[in-house]
């Protein structure tokens, strides 16, 4: 049967610096980012023929052609869903790769979160038209408040504790310690201090919130074939999927038969292990989307690292760390290191299977990336060379 | 509990205007498809369930359990229940509650009450079922 598996890979990552206020265009960011990508490649910007762009990216495809100097883009898809759409635009690349759509495909997301639209105010800046009129003048303020409500079904089901969220705080503190870029380095937090934070929506505390940052990350996906020639030890997609569950909305999906349940990972899940042919055990690092710690709990339920209802034990003890059951997001994730909208975790995941991670896993061949939770969502399984 | 929480107001269009005139007349009115006989909720246009596109706005009961909750502390004067209400009828409602936060649990039964926040708009909200 006819796959992705293998017939693509990541040969290049490019990040600028993550902070509180760039100073500077989400343009200039996205440029800085690819630009950087390609340096990594070993190719010059003039090769790309394809670019993947996030819906919700205020950077348009025309404009960063016209900045770029690209007189034959042949390969210009969106994906929409916001911070879902991260695995699913490097799918979009895998494809476009395999069938001979285009070259050299660049994946990007830009944005100053921090210093321009704080998706954590979305309450204050936007008309209460479509369906968030039915979930934010009652009080569900923003997404972590939507998130809250399945993370309280969640410890009414399986007993899950407050402490199993903080124990995935801590596990991302203390990888972004480790790593100089992250924005929470040098920064430490314990247990004591998660439970002890400020209140925002019960059960989330502060530490269970992600980062609001400003910056850019780029990948470069290509050919097996044409990775022989470049600069960097290609990274295999042995796996893409895009993934949607019943009763669908963004952050708000109340109506399924179980909310505490991420039904999107849930589904695709089997799709990415079979494409792959591997299975959780052979997975040596995640990089799972945690805008909110809760959404880790359960994904590691979605993708079979434990049985549903266990992703809270699982959490105990390390297990997120280096060393533990399983090493998560390695740079401090978007909890820690930066929320780029998950596009920060596949650089890591790419880094891991280079070997060039701050907080590297000894001998990582095989690394799960997820993307946003709550909302129609992908998902990637890399391999090293 | 004196200060006023500002409320923001939703804005109907053609889709949900019965919607909102039930909560002015306070009514909890939603879509029932007139083929399969099912609620749904929000407002669609077609029934999810048997995928027709004919449907009316049916009076529910007002009656439902709390699936879940959050208590919503950032950006509020005070600690404020929010709701995912089931109805009897089927569908969950995210909603406000009427009851202190020590008070919410999962499964308790509540019922249907209204709150005015402007001349056009008038939100429910949920307090523990009488007896």
């Amino acid at each position: 049967m006819d796959t992705l598996k293998d017939k693509s890979c990541i040969v290049g990552i490019g990040e600028t610096e993550y902070s509180k206020n760039s100073g500077r265009s989400e343009m200039r960011l996205a440029l800085e980012a690819i630009k950087t990508a390609c340096e990594d490649a070993g190719i010059s910007p003039k090769e790309i023929d394809g670019i993947v762009r996030f819906s919700v990216d205020s950077n348009q495809v025309d404009e960063i052609a016209r900045n770029l100097g690209l007189e034959n883009l042949r390969f210009f898809p969106e994906v929409y869903f916001g911070g879902g759409a991260g695995c699913g635009t490097v799918q979009m690349a895998a494809m476009a790769v395999a069938l001979g759509k285009a070259k050299y495909v660049v994946c990007f997301r830009a944005l100053n979160e921090r210093s321009g639209f704080r998706y954590g105010q979305m309450a204050m800046a936007m008309p209460m038209m479509g369906h968030f009129q039915y979930s934010i003048p009652f009080g569900l303020m923003a997404p972590g408040s939507m998130v809250a409500v399945m993370a309280v079904r969640h410890m009414h089901l399986y007993g899950t504790k407050t402490t199993d969220f903080g124990e995935v705080a801590v596990a991302t503190r203390k990888h972004a310690n480790k790593n100089p870029k992250a924005m929470m380095h040098g920064r430490s937090l314990t247990l004591e201090d998660h439970a002890n934070a400020r209140m925002i929506a019960y059960p989330l505390r502060l530490f269970d919130y992600c980062q609001e940052s400003d910056g850019a990350c780029a990948m470069i996906v290509t050919s097996p074939d044409r990775a022989k020639h470049l600069k960097q030890k290609p990274v295999y997609i042995m796996a893409a999927e895009q993934g949607t569950g019943s009763w669908m909305e963004m952050m708000t999906s109340y109506q399924r038969k179980d909310i505490s349940d991420l039904e999107e990972y849930t589904r695709l899940a089997p799709h990415l292990w079979k494409e792959a042919g591997i299975e959780p055990k052979d997975i040596d690092c995640a990089q799972i989307y945690d805008a909110f710690t809760p959404l880790v709990v359960m994904q590691l339920e979605s993708f079979g690292f434990c049985k549903r209802g266990e992703g809270g034990p699982f959490v105990r003890n390390g297990a997120l760390e280096i060393g533990g059951e399983l090493p998560t997001n390695t740079s401090g994730g978007c909890l820690s290191e930066a929320y780029i909208h998950g596009m920060n975790q596949v650089v890591e995941g790419v880094r891991q299977l280079r070997g060039t991670s701050f907080v590297q896993v000894p001998k990582c061949k095989h690394v799960l990336v997820t993307s946003g939770s709550g909302i129609p969502t992908s998902a990637l399984i890399l391999r090293s060379a | 509990m004196t200060e006023e929480v500002a409320r923001l107001a939703p804005m109907p269009g053609p889709i949900n205007q019965e919607f909102y005139d039930g909560l002015n007349r306070h009514e909890l009115v939603l879509q029932k498809c007139t083929d399969c006989s099912k609620f749904r909720f929000w407002p669609i246009e077609m029934c999810p369930f048997c995928n027709s596109f004919n449907y009316e706005w049916a009076r529910c009961s007002g009656k439902g359990t709390v699936h879940s909750y959050t208590i919503q502390h950032a950006t509020m004067p005070y600690p404020w229940p929010v709701l995912l209400v089931e109805l009897e009828e089927g569908p969950r409602l995210v909603s406000h509650g009427l009851m202190t936060p020590e008070e919410v649990q999962i499964g308790m039964p509540v019922e249907i009450d209204y709150e005015k926040v402007s001349d056009e708009i008038t939100l429910h909200a949920f307090k523990k079922a009488k007896k």
